[in-house]
């Protein structure tokens, strides 16, 4: 009997020692922002991980959150956490949970971290989109260097490539049009959102690129080719639609989203 | 091999606790299953998801350290010790103490005070007070221990791992990647070791009374495959931990466990099959439930830890229905085997040497067990491939799979018919609570 037992005392020893190794094997410390520990307390407080994963760890009623910020942005997440199913009205529903500007704030910043953490960089291994039918993979987020030497994602550079030859003679991104015959795609990003209620900024753009009669802006008339589908790629679109989300607007947080909304 | 009026109220008290608990597991899930469907639920405010996925969480494992509980009591006083122990008094207490604090559990689930998806989400303040009384029922019922078998040994080694990581886990960190890296490890360590080894031990006692097997080759025996399940369930344990905080030499035994795991599962299926192989005239169903357990167990931590584990394939499942069926697939093991525990020492408890639950209980459980989770395994299939391969949507994807949901909501249905058939039988035919100590010895 001594034999057995001996077998069961040593496997017990070998899983302390290798828990010890693999505690030691993981996290190095790191400083966390202040406005960072009060996003997680919050996270804590209204029990996110209850419905969302974080890393692939939590509730999976609603979707991973590892990548949300990096798909959709601070003002996105801003106006979301307002009336989150006014952006889903037919999915699962998520309680509002009336965060004042300070919690928003801080749920962001701990959102932002968690996105952009060494973690969150090696997985997922592509990126999971809320809705939509993305296709957009982590390899797009690959930082090189632009011409002018500044890092930025492979993907901002490809579709900022495909902008100037197909859409930069209708389409200005300056804050007026310049006379050219579409509207200006300054601060897109911060308009996309809130133009089909229950629609991403994501989605809006991809389906203006592939279907554009589908929203007219007020204003403009129907001219442009309906045949980007064909002649531009999947990943070409992907990657058009990666640059258009980051045409921000410095003044967004000024506009009257109330009364624009759903108005075009 | 008696057992005094005292000690028996304590431990019909647990098995009692264990069947209620399992019964509300099955609806709060179902509950949350349904929410799964897309439909209007018209709990959608009154009781959301993030308040039912913990509390489900919870009851569950309530259920197994209740029943894990109760039956090593059971088999520590009934077989070692002379019926009753040096501390009855405090068993006692600390077993009204349990009731208190399950009822308080539940209070803290249906006010939403549960925190997180790790095992047992309970406030700090209950945590601290389950580990406490599951302490002292420990302590209290295993201090007159004559001689310590292996059952005994096994059964105290998880327990004591399960109580050692519930305190782990109590550690809080500014870091949200450290802190979940604390949650994950040790509930992972609380299932797939503790809660495990703790049901095995059990499995082993239950082996003893449906079959011929010798007690030298169940001693030798249940040493080994504990041994070698507790190397497999630190292992599986290391999954969760690649999505966000692993290094090079956790992913390495990561990779080793791709040989551990279905070794030592394959070594529990051959013990368990010689012991089923060769059975008594024992007439209750303490052996339909132990293979239901170890069905599970291969399911679960076999098959689907295995793959689960290994680094490559880990990177595409972490967060699907999978690696959450996985977990569930363990636990349900680890309540199966107790579900056996109680129905063997619930015939013992009368002096009768018959079922006490019936077969169509087990047969529903088990069929809305299976069912549910082959679902639920479908439905995390085509996750995997829609969410992550092809990158739909997840919004797109929930509803591309909602069929399959329904599969385990009828699953949950069906296990929820036995769950409740099984506790009329348990309550009818429930162990007497004067002085009749009798036995059946199988």
């Amino acid at each position: 009997m001594n034999g057995p037992r001996t077998f069961f005392s040593l496997c017990l020893i070998i899983g302390g020692v290798l828990g010890f190794l693999i505690i030691n094997d993981t996290l190095p410390e790191r400083e966390i922002p202040a406005e960072v520990v009060a996003g997680h307390e919050i996270w804590r407080r209204y029990n996110c991980a209850g419905c969302h994963t974080l890393h692939g760890q939590g509730g999976a009623y609603g979707p991973d959150l590892t990548t949300n910020y990096t798909q959709r942005g601070e003002t996105y997440l801003r106006e979301f956490f307002v009336n989150p199913n006014a952006f889903h009205p037919n999915a699962r529903p998520m309680p509002r949970f009336a965060l004042t500007v300070a919690e928003t704030d801080a749920l962001i910043a701990f959102l932002a971290d968690a996105a952009m953490s060494e973690h969150a960089l090696a997985w997922p291994p592509r990126m999971i989109a809320v809705s939509g039918l993305s296709g957009v993979g982590m390899e797009s987020f690959v930082e090189i260097e632009d011409d002018r030497g500044t890092p930025e994602p492979a993907a901002i550079l490809r579709g900022r490539e495909t902008f100037t030859r197909q859409c930069a003679s209708c389409h200005s991104l300056m804050p007026d049009s310049g006379g050219l015959p579409g509207p200006s795609l300054f601060g897109i990003a911060d308009r996309a959102w809130y133009r089909v209620i229950g629609q991403s900024a994501e989605q809006y753009i991809r389906i203006s690129i592939l279907d554009p009669s589908d929203y007219i802006v007020e204003g403009y008339a129907d001219v442009m080719p309906k045949n980007f589908g064909e002649i531009l790629s999947s990943d070409e679109i992907n990657d058009l639609v990666i640059f258009m989300l980051m045409l921000e607007d410095p003044n967004a947080g000024d506009y009257d989203f109330g009364g624009a909304r759903g108005s075009e | 091999m008696m057992m005094n009026q005292m000690m028996r109220r304590v431990v019909i008290r647990l098995f009692a606790q264990t069947v209620l608990l399992l019964i509300l597991y099955v609806f709060v899930t179902l509950i949350g299953a349904v929410k799964f469907l897309q439909s209007d639920d018209p709990l959608a405010l009154a009781f959301p998801y993030q308040q039912v996925g913990p509390m489900a969480e919870m009851l569950l494992y309530l259920t197994i350290l209740t029943g894990l509980l109760g039956g090593g009591i059971y088999i520590v006083i009934s077989e070692r010790t002379d019926g009753h122990t040096r501390d009855e008094a405090v068993l006692q207490y600390a077993a009204l103490g349990w009731t208190i604090f399950l009822a308080l559990a539940f209070i803290a689930g249906m006010l939403d005070l549960l925190s997180g998806r790790h095992g047992l989400p309970l406030p700090a303040i209950l945590s601290i007070m389950k580990i406490i009384l599951a302490g002292i029922l420990i302590i209290a019922a295993v201090r007159s221990v004559r001689e310590w078998s292996s059952v005994v040994v096994i059964w105290l080694a998880g327990m004591a791992i399960v109580l050692l990581t519930s305190a782990a886990g109590l550690i809080t960190s500014s870091d949200y990647a450290t802190e979940s890296l604390i949650r994950t490890f040790t509930s992972g360590l609380r299932l797939h070791v503790g809660f495990t080894l703790a049901a095995i031990a059990l499995g082993y006692w239950l082996m003893h009374r449906f079959s011929n097997i010798t007690p030298g080759w169940s001693e030798s025996s249940l040493y080994i495959v504990a041994g070698f399940l507790t190397l497999a369930g630190l292992i599986v344990t290391l999954g969760p931990l690649n999505a966000f905080s692993a290094g090079p030499v956790t992913e390495m035994f990561m990779r080793i466990g791709g040989v551990i795991i279905p070794l030592s599962y394959m070594l529990l299926a051959a013990h368990s099959y010689r012991a089923l192989s060769d059975r008594n005239a024992t007439h209750t169903l303490s052996a339909h439930w132990y293979t239901l357990g170890l069905i599970l167990f291969l399911l679960g931590t076999g098959i689907l830890g295995t793959i689960a584990t290994y680094p490559e394939v880990n990177r595409w499942l972490q967060g699907t229905r999978l690696t959450d069926l996985q977990t569930t697939l363990v636990a349900l093991a680890a309540s199966a085997v107790c579900m056996g525990v109680i129905n063997q020492a619930g015939a013992e408890l009368r002096g009768e040497n018959r079922r006490i639950t019936g077969l169509l209980p087990f047969w529903l459980a088990a069929g809305g067990i299976l069912l549910g989770g082959f679902a639920l395994a479908g439905a995390g299939l085509v996750q995997v491939y829609l969410e992550r391969v092809l990158s739909v949507g997840y919004l797109e994807t929930q509803d591309f799979i909602v069929p399959l949901y329904a599969g385990w909501v009828a699953g949950y249905v069906i296990f929820a018919l036995g769950t409740l058939i099984y506790a009329l039988g348990f309550y009818a035919r429930r162990p007497y609570f004067t002085e009749r100590d009798q036995l059946v010895d199988g």
